[in-house]
């Protein structure tokens, strides 16, 4: 799903410049957000 | 050239992206942001109208902005646009009040450039991509949670938030009324200076006698005209009489 985020070439630790935010952090919520978003339809 | 301080994301999407060597990567399309920190973490771009692939920016790669185009520096993350419908965005999410009613949708949101941090909200009444409709200033601390297509407020309405830009409709509304007033207190003033010019000159009290001596018993026309005058000159209209050659 996310596959430009893990591209090579994207640096996400850069984008998200944000205290005790992380790659990994941001994962998680998109992945959740994109579940209730399947729920819902 | 130094980037502005903050900026409005319609703005960062309606202009083109263009690269080092001038190639141009599309204008702007969908906004990538973290909602539950609210930031704005970056944006992606069309390249083509016939192509479902899409260029991922981070907004740390702006280089410079000058007139409708945004210069960038590196290579774009290339993805799908199913992919970045699906990605978290609070933008079109419609408003919900906290008696859990829609009171409005999502339009903009006005960030930071350095930190990508959103500084407040946008609002609009009814469809946003309507031109020329209302904003309302959301500020973030109202927003109490938000979900995919919904974001939750403490307000209760529109009319508790600041009105950031006023719409056509209600500019002419406003400036109506104000005409309307201007007018209704201009009747007022007239009115009230007839009515005060009236009793004080009492023209219209009817018991009061005006003496005979008053009248006048001259015309205010000259004499020598003659007309409506207490003394015509019956030497003159016989003048006239005989010197008349139809009689």
């Amino acid at each position: 799903m996310i596959n430009f985020l893990d591209s090579n070439s994207y640096d996400i630790d850069q984008a998200l410049e944000v205290e005790n935010l992380k790659k990994e952090d941001y994962q998680k919520y998109a992945k959740d957000w994109v579940d209730h978003q399947t729920e819902q339809s | 050239m130094k980037l502005p301080k903050e900026y409005l994301l319609s703005d960062l999407l309606s202009h083109n992206v263009r690269g080092d060597m001038t190639l141009s990567y599309g204008v702007g399309e969908i906004v990538w942001m973290h909602p539950p920190v609210h930031r704005i973490l970056g944006w992606s771009s069309k390249p083509s109208n016939f192509n479902l692939q899409r260029n991922v920016w981070r907004l740390n790669q702006i280089n410079q902005i000058v007139n409708n185009e945004i210069f960038v520096k590196g290579e774009p993350a290339i993805t799908d646009l199913s992919v970045l419908t699906r990605f978290p965005n609070l933008l079109f999410a419609k408003l919900i009040n906290s008696n859990g009613i829609k009171i409005g949708i999502v339009a903009d949101f006005v960030f930071e450039f350095k930190t990508g941090q959103i500084k407040y909200y946008l609002i609009s009444r009814s469809n946003p991509k309507i031109p020329g409709s209302s904003r309302w200033k959301l500020d973030i601390r109202s927003i109490l949670d938000q979900q995919p297509g919904l974001v939750f407020c403490s307000n209760d309405s529109l009319n508790d938030l600041p009105l950031l830009k006023s719409s056509f409709k209600n500019e002419v509304f406003k400036k109506g009324k104000v005409f309307i007033d201007r007018f209704d207190d201009m009747k007022n003033i007239a009115t009230t200076k007839l009515e005060n010019w009236l009793e004080d000159e009492n023209y219209l009290n009817e018991d009061e006698e005006i003496p005979v001596k008053d009248f006048p018993n001259k015309s205010i026309y000259n004499e020598d005209k003659n007309f409506y005058s207490d003394n015509i000159n019956l030497k003159s209209s016989n003048r006239k009489k005989d010197d008349d050659p139809w009689i």
